[in-house]
């Protein structure tokens, strides 16, 4: 235990800013708009290791299963843990639960893996409306089309000239996981590419 | 006027919406539907321009892409101007405003109208080489003529107020041109489900197919045409893409395509002006059909002569019939069309065929058109318009015979086709030289592209049908799905003709009337003959002599005829001359296109710290670090830029100060082979740094040149954050793991950046004790928490690291915490410390109290070819470790050793007021000698206000063996400062103050 530092990283919600802090909400333009949603009160939890090692453990302790085939995620209430790469997992879940699951996993792990809170350091919304998929043409240069790109596919991409982790949620909806230092520009780039349809914006 | 040329209903138009818009001043009005081409030929409009050149009037020759003549500045405002559009192409709208392209300086006083007008003649290719040269003196004065009135259209001179998107597209099979061939597969793709886009050029679908006269599937082509249409939009995976052209086809199937959404619609966009679709096509089937060729004679750009296509679809498209009386030349059978519809519309028409025995000639008889054989027109004359043409037969011998002339106010002419083959070769394959077509057709296709059509020399209806239907049967094949070549019955003639280049004169070619070939830059058949005599034998420098093909048409009309008059006359066939390279873009793309959204504050991510709303609200001015934005220095009313720094570095030394270093690059290591890790990553040794303490280290590259520094932190046993500069987060990130997973993958460590992650304050001053010590508990005395130790803590409520490490020589404490609660960290710390007047700094202050400690900055002070021994960190090299680091052979190297090499110093100069320039070369003591022996450069350089002077650090030639000698830094030409070599440590050499 002592060979890793577990420290908790969350403070009173009072102090918390999220990186997109100064966006405003707005109401309802039209039935056509872009839907954004954001999503900043939540933690973000890096998982590295073997899959063999780490799927009993993250099993047991999230009661959702690893998943272990490239582009895929698996979710369960308000935890998500998505595929980033053959020894890379990326785990959303409350951010009151952070160190508790980080402490678990740690304990039920039999051997060497790595586990990163990166709370601040990315955020996630959502993007939903009819012409979602229009939106996202003009800004990642992968195909989106749900024959190839079904529900819960998710893949790390450019967005612009930064990166995203994008996972489709449902038909008209994705899932969009930008670094804090990016977010502003992914966010202004998002309201250019979105003008011509028009954006909604929440908070959850 | 406009009842006079608007003869009959096009199938384009609608006559009951009329349009206005405004040509060179005047006001004109055509109908919905119209292009400004048609509009202007229905208001009786034939000079679209002067000529590149020689200044000739120029009519409109085309009705499409391959127009060289028409073409015209759009715009109705300073920003909207849009140069180089071909009026065959733009439809009107309300209010257009458009301008003949050439005519500078005024288009009454046409400059270079009258030199080409009186001197064409002695104005061969090469011109301005042969001519301009002497005397040298007036260069300058040749120069300022030319560059003015040289090039086509006008760049806007006003911000482009619309916008632009750029959209990755995907599909299965992309089919571009939507002509009877590219619309018949695009319907058997659609069918299978599979993912279809299908793209044209123009605004409306068919091709030659919407002027054509044939039945299909017992349907007239236009019933077809639009039958095809509703099928293909009911079609789900089908996507049907009007006024877009493929302008590239790059390699794996990677095609450019530039839609225009409002140019036809508004002179300022609502929303999207033109889009750019990045289209990934698993299969391509190039359905972009011919273009019309016309003939080489003499005086063949007067207005009124144009493609026999154009006339047909003037006629029928938009019910123009630009004139009353028409002659036709043709040496193929398509142009019959031209003769028929001008004939339907009311007009008089005679064809002039070279061949003897043209089949259609008994039906055009029985419909009163005439026809003579076996002739050509070899001379066109008129002034602003074409009034006559001079036609004669041809010989066996190639001279002409039964010379005579026919009145006439438009002329038409067909040389044959020229498939459309410039995709096909964008990636590098040359066209192939067709004998029996005299053609050059595409070269063969990948295993996932097809040809089809006229594209491929296949000009029969029922055989583009049908090779469509082949092509497409196969491509889907390919991609997996199951389909059925359509069957598709066909009414049409069949069209046969013969190739002709150029039609001889009376004259030699050199003193003959001109020949045009190029039209838009005035490139002749004598001109090429000429280039040929003067020993240009390659195509490539023929077109590069003549400017045949540099026009924005890029010679669509005119390079094939070219390259056929330089065979003939190099004496070699048109196969062995060949093509000039065809490059992308098929047709000018605006710029505003290709930069999409990445314009203005969207060019580059700008990175932001959480910091970044309260910097702003204290009037932080902010420098660009990579995208970073971070603070530069906080002016105060009043303050000069010196007078602000003066007082952020007194604060540092004298109080507190605070500093954003969120931006600091930052790697959490875990493994319990992290220390190892370490180990061989820097050149000082790691093995027994203790959990709760900090070490500074040096990465050096596998040439022991000095590539990053930063400082590392033991978070437990098997757990580390390393912190990297600004600039190197990135790549010291892939650093670690290329070499974790190419050299030494048996490590078990990961690495993850966490730069973004932590927020990071760092309050520094003698001062900062006391502020920090009001907002956390734990125990900060210098025995608890010692200089490089790092504590977790609790500061103003918030989980944080706290890390004892300094970068300006005072006691610092570095405080992370997560980036969520960095704004309310930073909020608090300000807060807390008001009552010692804390100041917050930016980088600038942060640099010159680094500077004073002598402490490098990373990329400044070194530039790669810097070892740690050369900064005069050897105290950093620890050759001593079990396994070897990296650099440590590099560095061993005899170069590495010398006692001579540049080594970083610091420097006084002898004019304590005076900051030396960063970048300023040093000599040793000869000022004045020529070359100079440069020594070195100063990196770094400041007024310090603790000093009380200025200071430098250089990288000096020797330098640490020169303490106290003097040099010559260069401050600019001829001028020199005078500079004491000194340490790197101008403050605090034994560390005190940041031990306390």
């Amino acid at each position: 235990m002592s060979d890793y530092l577990l420290m908790e990283q969350m403070a009173d919600a009072k102090l918390h800013a999220s990186p997109l802090s100064h966006v405003e909400e707005s109401t309802p333009a039209s039935v056509s708009s872009i839907v954004v949603t954001l999503v900043e009160k939540l933690a973000h939890l890096v998982i590295r290791g073997e899959p063999a090692i780490l799927a009993t453990p993250v099993h047991d302790v999230l009661a959702i299963s690893l998943p272990t085939q490239p582009l895929q995620a698996e979710s369960r209430d308000d935890l998500c843990i998505r595929w980033i790469s053959p020894d890379e997992w990326l785990l959303t879940l409350p951010e009151q639960d952070a160190l508790t699951t980080e402490t678990r996993l740690r304990e039920a792990c039999p051997t060497f893996c790595a586990l990163v809170n990166v709370s601040g350091g990315q955020t996630l919304f959502t993007v939903s409306g009819p012409s979602v998929e229009q939106v996202l043409m003009k800004s990642i240069p992968y195909d989106i089309h749900p024959s190839v790109f079904p529900v819960g596919k998710t893949v790390t991409v450019p967005f612009a000239q930064a990166q995203c982790v994008l996972r489709r949620v449902s038909t008209n909806r994705f899932e969009l996981i930008v670094r804090r230092s990016f977010a502003d520009y992914v966010w202004r780039w998002l309201a250019d590419a979105s003008r011509e349809f028009g954006m909604i914006i929440q908070r959850v | 006027m406009i009842k006079k040329h608007r003869v009959c209903e096009g199938v384009l138009i609608d006559r009951s919406r009329p349009v206005r818009f405004r040509f060179n001043g005047h006001d004109y009005t055509g109908f919905v539907g119209d292009t400004l081409a048609s509009a202007l030929l229905a208001n009786g409009v034939l000079v679209f321009g002067r000529s590149f050149k020689y200044g000739r009037p120029r009519g409109v020759m085309t009705a499409g892409v391959e127009e060289p003549n028409a073409i015209v500045q759009v715009g109705a405002m300073a920003s909207t101007e849009t140069p180089n559009v071909r009026a065959t192409q733009q439809e009107i709208y309300e209010g257009l405003v458009a301008r003949t392209t050439n005519g500078w300086p005024s288009i009454s006083f046409d400059m270079m109208g009258g030199l080409g007008r009186a001197f064409g003649r002695f104005m061969p290719p090469g011109f301005y080489y042969k001519t301009l040269m002497y005397p040298r003196f007036l260069w300058r004065t040749y120069e300022w003529f030319i560059r003015h009135s040289a090039g086509i259209g006008q760049a806007p001179s006003q911000p482009d107020p619309d916008r632009y998107d750029k959209l990755h597209r995907y599909c299965d099979l992309l089919i571009i041109g939507a002509g009877p061939a590219g619309l018949s597969a695009a319907l058997t793709a659609g069918k299978t489900g599979a993912r279809v886009m299908l793209i044209e050029d123009q605004a409306y679908l068919g091709g030659q197919l919407a002027v054509s006269d044939a039945n299909i599937n017992k349907l007239p082509s236009r019933e077809w045409l639009s039958q095809t249409s509703t099928q293909l939009s009911l079609l789900p995976t089908v996507e049907l893409l009007t006024r877009t052209t493929a302008v590239g086809w790059h390699d794996h199937n990677y095609v450019v395509a530039h839609e225009r959404l409002t140019d036809h619609t508004a002179d300022q966009a609502s929303d999207v002006r033109q889009r750019i679709h990045k289209i990934r096509a698993k299969a391509v089937l190039l359905t972009t059909g011919a273009h019309e060729r016309p003939m080489v004679f003499s005086n063949n750009d007067l207005p009124g002569c144009m493609l026999a296509s154009a006339v047909s679809a003037y006629v029928r498209l938009y019910g123009v019939r630009p004139g009353s009386r028409l002659v036709v030349a043709t040496s193929n059978d398509s142009a019959y069309q031209a003769a028929l519809d001008w004939k339907a519309s009311g007009g008089d028409v005679t064809v002039v065929d070279a061949r003897s025995e043209p089949a259609a000639i008994d039906d055009m008889h029985r419909k009163g058109i005439k026809v003579i054989p076996d002739s050509v027109v070899y001379e066109a004359r008129g002034r602003l318009r074409v009034r006559g043409v001079k036609v004669a037969s041809q010989t066996i011998s190639g001279t002409l015979a039964n010379h005579h002339e026919i009145a006439c106010d438009t002329f038409a002419s067909s040389a044959g086709w020229s498939p459309v083959v410039h995709l096909a070769s964008h990636t590098g394959n040359k066209p192939v030289w067709d004998d029996t077509l005299g053609a050059f057709l595409p070269p063969s296709p990948p295993s996932n592209a097809r040809y089809a059509g006229a594209v491929k020399g296949t000009y029969a209806l029922t055989d583009i049908f049908n090779e469509a239907q082949t092509c497409v049967v196969e491509l889907l094949k390919y991609l997996g799905f199951e389909s059925r070549a359509e069957a598709i019955a066909v009414e049409a003639p069949q069209l046969t003709g013969i190739p002709i280049f150029r039609i001889p004169h009376e004259k030699p070619v050199s003193k003959a009337p001109p020949q045009f070939v190029d039209y838009q830059l005035d490139v002749t058949a004598a001109s090429i003959e000429l280039a040929t005599r003067e020993g240009y034998e390659s195509v490539e420098h023929i077109k590069r002599y003549t400017a045949l093909g540099f026009g924005t048409d890029q010679g669509k009309l005119s390079n094939v005829n070219g390259f056929a008059i330089a065979a003939n006359a190099l004496g070699k066939t048109t196969a062995a001359v060949g093509t000039t390279m065809f490059r992308p873009n098929y047709t000018p793309v605006s710029f505003g296109a290709m930069a999409g959204r990445e314009a203005n504050t969207l060019f580059d991510p700008i990175r932001y710290t959480a910091m970044q709303p309260w910097h702003e609200a204290h009037g932080g001015l902010f420098e660009n670090v990579g995208q970073w934005k971070r603070p530069w220095y906080y002016p105060q009313p009043g303050e000069s830029m010196q007078d602000t720094l003066n007082r952020e570095c007194t604060s540092v030394r004298s109080g507190v100060g605070i500093l954003d270093a969120s931006t600091l690059g930052k790697i959490d290591i875990q493994g319990p082979d992290a220390r190892v890790f370490l180990n061989r990553i820097y050149t000082n040794a790691w093995l027994k740094l203790g959990v709760g303490k900090c070490r500074y280290g040096l990465m050096c590259g596998e040439d022991g040149m000095v590539m990053d520094d930063g400082v590392t932190a033991c978070l437990a046993d098997n757990h580390f954050l390393m912190t990297t500069t600004t600039g190197g987060a990135a790549s010291v990130l892939e650093w670690l793991e290329l070499w974790h997973q190419t050299e030494w993958p048996e490590l078990n460590v990961y690495f993850n950046t966490v730069t973004d992650h932590w927020a990071t304050a760092t309050l520094s001053g003698p001062k900062s004790r006391e502020v920090l010590a009001k907002l956390t508990d734990i125990d900060l005395s210098a025995n608890a928490f010692a200089f490089m130790d790092w504590r977790e803590a609790r500061v103003a409520e918030i989980p944080a690291r706290v890390f004892r490490i300094s970068f300006t020589g005072e006691l610092s404490y570095e405080i992370n915490v997560n980036a969520n609660y960095g704004l309310t960290l930073w909020e608090r710390l300000y807060e807390a410390g008001a009552e010692f007047d804390i100041t917050p700094y930016g980088t600038e202050t942060m640099h010159i109290l680094r500077a004073e400690k002598g402490f490098i900055i990373v990329g400044q002070d070194t530039d790669g070819s810097v070892t740690p021994e050369d900064l005069g960190m050897g105290w950093a090299i620890a050759n001593k470790k079990p396994f070897s680091f990296i650099g440590k052979r590099g560095m061993q190297r005899e170069d590495c050793l010398r006692k001579d090499r540049k080594q970083l110093v610091g420097l006084l100069g002898k004019d304590p007021i005076r900051v030396l320039p960063e970048g300023g070369q040093i000599v040793f003591e000869d000022v004045a000698k020529i070359p100079a022996d440069m020594v070195g450069h100063v990196t770094s350089s400041y007024m310090s206000p603790t000093l009380g002077r200025t200071f430098a650090l250089a990288l000096v030639r020797g330098g640490l063996n020169r303490m106290g000698e003097t040099v010559q830094v260069s401050t600019g030409p001829g001028t020199w400062a005078a500079a004491e070599i000194t340490g790197t440590v101008f403050y605090d050499p034994d560390g005190d103050r940041q031990h306390v």
